[in-house]
């Protein structure tokens, strides 16, 4: 099921018209929003009770401070809510929490799962410079001003979700376009009175076709430069440079969920004389330690659960860029091993399964 | 490359098929290069990828790991499960121009005692072309 | 309370089925002297690389899963279990009756000229032995006088063949540990014995008499010299060459039957057109670009996977028996062959294997314990499959008849089960747990074998490892007991609570040194194995560097053992109860097992009586009855006290692990609850049931074999003029891709008791492939005497069955005719295949596997028969396919035995080789459960984190490198020991032995 609802109205307004519909019909019970922080020029995720704060909400703010995936993800993995929450996520923040679901951090049962399409996100900082009294919108910032991951993702639509927010294909005054994506959805946009069913969704296609395009160009360019930038391990290391080996990336991404990192562990507790023996043998041992070793193994970790949220590189206080290499490494390995996060709550975890059929030509090799 | 430059490799052997092809050769007389330094392992699917990755780190200028071939798994698919993680090293280290050549999985059963020598003996040929590990011994790694 | 008397097992004959026998026999605690007559065990099976069904190995498979200690080296290695002793180059001349019922077994001995507690395996013997004879092991090449069998054979030790050797005492000059005394003389031993089994296993056909099929031209082998070509470690290493010029053969061609069906063996060797289509399939692996030609006579594939496995094998089928093989001025070989159609034709090939079968050779045998035999098969007793006259006395594999391997192992594991219910079982009380302190001082012990360390610098590394705080020492021969001694000695001077031997490799030594400093009250985890000799001293051939590879491989060892430290988990109790699921012959039979040795059981039964489809049956091929057999056990199941009979009453669910099951079951709408240690499916299957119309179903006249055979049985043949069987229906076609198995079988007796009553019926039978395999050959000969005509047909151009002037007419084309033929017929009776009707049953919430047939999943078809992917699971009889009521029986006695394992026990004890989680890491996600090949890793949503049933836990580590926390950690290999041991390897790689 695909309409148009709150012809007339901006996206911002009619998506705060939707959710108090949804509040309005007993359909859900508490909404998690991109909501201004009291008196700040920041918008962060908030649980709202009910209708009357609505108005607090800024759902298409271009500006994401965490992700969401993480805050749904404590809400529901220890036990359920009691009522329906309904949750509103960027695409990748809807791909973060299906890697999530699979990896039963997050559980929808009680999750009334919306997306909105996304044009692209600018750093809280920048946000911050153009907001006064009035919050700035998308289009108050350039295309140089967004995050640069933002320019190649090639999701502007979310793939999983119950109900979709469409923008593209929509005209600024023209509402959003409500798409059903699951049963769930459809069930819900029963009890929702949507303007006209939009049977000719060309211009949608056409519009979301030619932001992908472009987004795609963009990545193609950007990351093959990245990759000359970052090729040998001599580029490697002058990429990290200044990692003071904080862990703050992996702090903030969504996909890395453990509660204790590995590289933050006992194992990595190790004694004088380890150390003093490392100093030998490379007269120099630059501290802190392992932190190429962390890197190249959060990669290994992650590099299929990716969903490119640049949440780990926003994090990085000196600007590494961490998002983009990640970025990189986690488009090529997906395509590789046609495993792609963040598609489907039903796909297997990758690095405790395989495909008999795959990669048959490893290990072969006639000597 | 140097004449004298002896490539170092570590290798992950899983406990039923390799370790055994490696005695095999060694009972058996079937001499290789002797620059493999074996870590006996279980399964080839128990191999972190932190291990090979800090064994390239800290030197080493190869890294074979060794398992039963498919469907001869002692663990019914441990080395499934390998192959796959072991892929996804491969396509990191390749976009990262890192020599993914230096990472070798190799299907080696128990009876293959002559297989286990000839495949060190390829490594250790095609590792001294390569020369040393750059990745190695750099004060930041 | 009285000691109980040991129960002692002799097991005759050391191949696959001996060794499944002995160990599933060693599992249920009983003293087991496995005796064979060859020089080293694994027989046959020692000469296949792979086998099939699965093209692969896995003998390891049929280690005890539970057994501390013994889960971890291979099998083809060493046997490694207590209480199971094997006796090598000994015969068997003397049977008498003992004490009770025991019998008394006198064996003699040859001798082996090398004494096995002293042999170190350094070779030197088969080295310097100037004594050439043929190589009965890779059949194509020669052998020394001094010899192991080949490098892996158990005994791992060297032997004499004392009727080749010169006694010219070269070996004698050269060996280090004085080990070889070329005087000794035979010797005689007498073992009493409360059960036998025999598993003597087949003699190949000497293939010496097909003239005709070109055995003495040097580019005709036989499959099992094929099977040493193909082998890596074979006469060409694997390399395919054939014989007379070592060029690669681009053509071949195989024929089956080769000494099999024809006038010296008139049976079938059962074995043999699954083993040929093996190799086909291993030669197109790896030389795709062969042309491969099968002449074969049927294709018996008569195994659960087997049809599907040949219809996989890319291959020309051609259905005759060559008339004449004659060889080329090339060496070529040209077969001729007549085809179905009646032509003749020369074809050449590059190389030809004749697939020989299996002769009987248990003649002594059964004389020695009075028993009758067949064709040089023991006589089983009818309505069983490894039963004899003797009550106590069990003839399993090929000693009982022509066998594939997947049936040996299950007789083997079945003999355990019925020897179980027939002296019954000791129970098996837990070892206490023993944990490992943390940092106690590493000791290292070298034992690189005598002058194979000479390049070794004993000063400096002795000095080296003093500079690191580490004791080290030389020590020779370290697995002898005077090295065992100095060992112990060096452990208890120098007051190490850890050790590293550098020496032999553990598949062969680990037993023997574990189990010294065990005494010494170790835990067998403080004790490390690094394969010194084999990976350095031998494998090296820059022995300049060896002295490197002490420093780094020892230091890397020791730092291992440094960091080792755990806590092992408290043993956890078991429920002393089985659950069977399934009241028909399978699960009565069980459950009565299980009651004879004392174990409580709920057997439970979907419908109002037990019976299932054996009450369904009449008389066997061989004449056994069926419904008195079931009535019987019937009886004596309602009788049993121990046995507690649910009928009308079904599975629900599982939930739970093994030893601690908890089965929720519905009857009517009541739930009952019943807590098991381990659960068995034997829930049986069902008649295919034809469409409308499919083979004229449904037409008046059509029926189906088992209807049949109750007419028969009743009499009522009158009036009968012609009958037409058609076999295959239902099996073997898209929709159920395998061979029912029973069916041709059925077809026979039918067909051989319609003649019998009335020879001037007419009867056709319509046959794809007859599968008559093993001895029930001769009945397929038999009913071809009678008179019953055979037309083959196949799958793409099947009979059509009309009814006409109230007759029925068959059409089939006949390829012999190159024609239609219309058969009319009073009846058309079809053999309806076997269909799986298990509904799915959900295990801890996930449906437990079926295969792509939709009967259970064993987890490996050949050495874990009736096995599930997770331990105490279980599954027998037709709900794991189609089989025949004794094949069903004898499943069921294997999974009992493979039950008791658990069930003798009071309590599970932990491992060491097992994975652990760490509860505060763990982010319950899962991905460790999926990781798990074993199943062994549960949610335990109480907890909130995952966590492994360590009785079941087999170690891997594959979950450990899937957790990205590791969270879930390897007990053997942790992430802190890992990163020593690579730093040490390179450091001290580079650093060499200056420093």
């Amino acid at each position: 099921m695909i309409g148009i609802y709150a012809k007339g109205l901006n996206p911002r307004e009619a998506t705060r018209e939707f959710f108090a519909e949804l509040f309005g019909a007993n359909l859900i019970s508490s909404a998690l929003l991109p909501a201004r922080k009291a008196g700040l020029n920041q918008i962060f995720p908030a649980l709202l009770s009910s209708k009357d704060s609505l108005d607090q909400t800024f759902p298409f703010a271009p500006v994401m401070p965490l992700s969401t995936a993480v805050q749904l993800s404590k809400i529901t993995r220890f036990a359920n809510p009691t009522n329906t929450v309904a949750v509103l996520l960027r695409p990748c923040e809807s791909r973060a929490a299906v890697e999530l679901v699979k990896l039963r951090q997050i559980s929808l049962d009680n999750v009334l799962l919306i997306t909105r399409d996304c044009p692209g996100t600018v750093e809280p900082e920048t946000f911050e410079e153009k907001a006064s009294d009035t919050l700035p919108g998308f289009s108050d910032f350039t295309e140089d001003d967004l995050r640069p991951v933002c320019r190649m993702c090639s999701y502007p639509e979310a793939p999983v979700a119950d109900i979709n927010i469409g923008t593209f294909g929509a005209d600024a005054e023209g509402g959003i376009i409500l798409e059903a994506k699951t049963e769930k959805g459809a069930e819900i946009l029963k009890h929702i009175k949507l303007e006209a069913e939009l049977e000719d969704t060309s211009a949608r296609d056409a519009a979301l076709k030619s932001e992908t395009d472009k987004r795609t160009a963009y990545a193609d360019k950007h990351l093959a430069e990245l990759q000359k930038e970052v090729a040998g391990i001599d580029n490697l290391i002058k990429f990290f440079a200044k990692c003071v080996n904080c862990h703050n990336c992996r702090s903030m991404c969504p996909v890395c969920y453990c509660n204790e990192c590995f590289f933050d562990s006992a194992t990595f507790h190790f004694e004088g004389p380890r150390y003093e023996e490392w100093a030998a043998r490379r007269v120099v041992l630059q501290m802190p330690r392992d932190e190429m070793l962390f890197h190249l193994g959060r990669m290994n970790h992650i590099g299929l659960s990716c969903v490119g949220c640049g949440m780990c590189e926003q994090a990085c206080p000196h600007d590494i860029k961490v998002g983009q290499l990640f970025a990189l490494i986690s488009t090529i390995a997906q395509k590789e091993l046609d495993i792609h996060a963040g598609m489907s709550v039903t796909d297997p975890l990758p690095l405790a399964t395989f495909r008999e059929e795959e990669f048959t030509e490893m290990g072969e090799e006639k000597v | 490359m140097s004449e004298n430059f002896e490539p170092k490799i570590v290798g992950f052997f899983c406990n039923w098929c390799t370790a055994a092809a490696a005695d095999l050769a060694g009972t058996s007389r079937i001499q290789y290069p002797a620059n493999v330094r074996p870590i006996r392992v279980m399964c080839s699917g128990s191999v972190d990828a932190s291990y090979v990755i800090k064994a390239l780190l800290e030197g080493a200028d190869g890294v074979l790991i060794g398992g039963c071939h498919p469907g001869d798994c002692h663990y019914v698919n441990g080395n499934y499960k390998a192959r796959r993680r072991v892929a996804l090293l491969k396509s990191i280290l390749t976009t990262l121009d890192l020599d993914p050549d230096r990472v070798w999985l190799r299907w080696i059963s128990a009876s293959e005692g002559l297989r286990f020598a000839k495949v060190i003996r390829q490594m250790t040929e095609e590792l001294s072309q390569k020369g040393p590990n750059p990745m190695g011994k750099s004060p930041q790694t | 309370m009285a000691k109980e008397v040991e129960k002692h097992i002799v097991v005759l004959g050391g191949g696959a089925a001996g060794i499944a026998a002995a160990l599933a026999l060693n599992d249920l605690g009983f003293r087991v002297s496995l005796v064979e007559k060859q020089s080293h065990l694994l027989g046959t099976i020692g000469q296949l690389d792979k086998q099939f069904p699965n093209d692969a190995c896995g003998f390891c498979q049929l280690r005890s899963r539970i057994e501390p200690g013994s889960s971890e080296l291979c099998l083809r290695h060493d046997l490694g279990a207590e209480g199971l002793d094997i006796y090598n180059l000994s015969t068997l001349w003397n049977v008498e009756k003992a004490k009770g019922d025991r019998l008394k077994l006198t064996f003699n001995q040859e001798p082996a000229y090398i004494k096995p507690e002293l042999c170190v395996r350094c070779r030197l013997c088969e080295d310097v032995c100037p004594v050439e004879v043929p190589d009965d092991f890779n059949l194509l090449g020669k052998r020394k006088a001094a010899y192991i069998r080949y490098p892996m054979a158990i005994p791992s030790t060297w032997v004499i063949d004392g009727s080749n050797c010169t006694r010219c005492g070269e070996c004698v000059k050269v060996c280090p540990t004085d080990c070889i005394d070329l005087a000794m003389q035979p010797e005689e031993f007498s073992i009493e014995a409360d059960a036998v089994v025999i598993s003597t296993g087949f003699a190949l056909i000497d293939p010496s008499y097909l003239t005709e099929l070109g055995i003495r031209f040097p580019n005709v082998v036989t499959s099992l010299e094929l099977e040493r070509i193909l082998s890596c470690f074979g006469p060409t290493q694997g390399e395919l060459k054939r014989p007379s010029d070592g060029s690669t053969p681009d053509k071949i061609a195989f024929i089956f039957c080769a000494g099999s069906r024809d006038r010296v063996h008139q049976y079938c060797s059962s074995a043999c057109c699954m083993y040929g289509a093996k190799e086909a399939r291993m030669l197109g692996d790896k030389y795709p670009d062969t042309e491969l030609t099968i002449f074969y006579m049927d294709r018996r594939g008569y195994g659960k996977s087997y049809y599907s496995y040949m219809e996989e094998t890319d291959v020309r089928w051609v259905p005759c028996r060559p008339a004449k093989v004659e060889e080329t001025a090339n060496g070529n070989l040209l077969v001729h062959y007549e085809s179905e159609d009646g032509k003749f034709h020369k074809e050449e090939f590059d190389l030809l294997t004749l697939v020989v079968g299996q002769e009987g050779r248990a003649q002594d045998f059964a004389e020695l314990f009075e028993l009758e035999t067949t064709e040089g098969f023991i006589k089983i007793k009818e309505g069983t499959e490894i039963e004899t006259a003797n009550p106590r006395v069990f003839a399993i594999g090929s000693a009982g008849g022509p066998k594939d391997l997947p049936d040996s192992i299950t007789e083997a594991q079945a003999a355990a089960g019925r020897i179980a219910s027939l002296l019954g079982i000791s129970k098996k009380s837990a070892v206490p747990s023993k944990s490992v302190e943390p940092f106690p001082k590493v000791g290292i012990v070298f034992d690189p074998v005598g002058d194979g360390g000479a390049g070794l610098d004993q000063d400096l590394i002795k000095t080296f490892f003093a500079s690191k705080g580490i004791e080290a020492r030389f020590i020779n021969y370290t697995e002898t007991e005077q090295g065992l001694d100095e060992l112990e000695q060096f452990i208890k001077e120098k007051e190490v609570g850890r050790l590293v031997v550098a020496g032999p490799s553990p598949n062969k030594a680990e037993r023997l040194l574990k189990g010294r400093v065990q005494k010494l009250g170790w835990h067998p985890a403080q004790l490390e194995l690094l394969d010194f000799r084999e990976h350095v001293i031998w494998g090296f051939e820059d022995q300049s560097r060896v002295n490197e590879a002490a420093l780094s491989l020892a230091l890397a060892h020791a730092e291992k053992l440094r960091l080792l430290s755990f806590e092992q988990t408290e043993p956890q109790l078991l429920i002393g109860r089985a659950l069977v699921v399934g009241g028909g012959a399978t699960g009565l039979w069980a459950a009565k097992h299980f009651a004879d040795v004392g174990v409580s059981v709920t057997l439970i039964e979907k419908t109002e009586q037990p019976g299932g489809q054996a009450s369904k049956l009449t008389r066997t091929l061989e004449g056994f009855e069926a419904k008195p057999f079931l009535d019987e056990l019937i009886k004596k199941v309602a009788k049993s006290k121990k046995i507690e009979l649910l009928t009308d009453t079904t599975l629900d669910r599982i939930e739970g692990e093994l030893g601690k099951f908890t089965c929720y079951l519905k009857r009517g709408e009541e739930e009952l609850i019943r807590g098991a240690a381990i659960i068995l499916f034997a829930t049986g299957a069902e008649e295919y049931e034809p469409k409308e119309g499919e083979f004229g179903w449904g037409l008046e006249g059509v029926i189906s074999e088992r209807d049949f055979a109750w007419r028969i049985a009743q009499g009522e043949t009158d009036n009968l003029e012609s009958v037409v069987m058609i076999q295959c229906v239902g099996s073997r076609n898209e929709e159920h891709p395998y061979c029912s198995r029973v069916c041709c079988r059925r077809a026979l007796a039918n067909a051989i008791a319609l003649k019998e009553a009335d020879p001037k019926i007419e009867v056709t039978i319509l046959a794809r492939d007859v599968m008559t395999w093993g001895l029930s050959e001769i009945y397929y000969l038999k009913a071809r005497e009678l008179g019953v005509n055979f037309i083959r047909y196949e799958k793409d151009s099947p009979p059509e069955v009309s009814q006409r002037d109230g007759k029925l007419v068959v059409s089939v084309y006949d390829r012999l005719l190159d024609a239609t033929v219309e058969l009319t017929a009073n009846n058309v009776v079809l053999a309806n295949g076997i269909t799986a009707s298990t509904p799915p049953i959900l295990y801890n919430d996930k449906p437990i596997a079926f295969d792509k047939f939709a009967f259970f999943a064993e987890v490996n078809p050949k050495f874990r028969p009736t096995e599930l992917e997770a331990d105490g699971l279980f599954a027998a009889g037709l709900a794991k396919g189609p089989k025949r009521l004794s094949e069903a029986l004898t499943e069921a006695s294997a999974a009992v035995a493979k039950a008791l394992v658990f069930l003798r026990r009071e309590k599970l004890e932990p491992k060491y080789y097992v994975a652990r989680t760490n509860t505060r890491r763990c982010a319950f996600c899962g991905i460790c459960i999926d990781a798990c090949p074993n199943k062994a890793r549960v949610m335990d949503e109480e907890l909130e984190s995952a966590r492994v049933i360590e009785s079941i836990c087999q170690g891997c580590g594959v979950c450990a490198s899937a957790c990205p926390s590791q969270a879930a950690h390897l007990l053997t290999l942790e992430s802190d020991q890992a990163f020593a041991m690579i730093d040490v390897l390179l450091s001290q790689q580079e650093r060499g032995v200056d420093e």
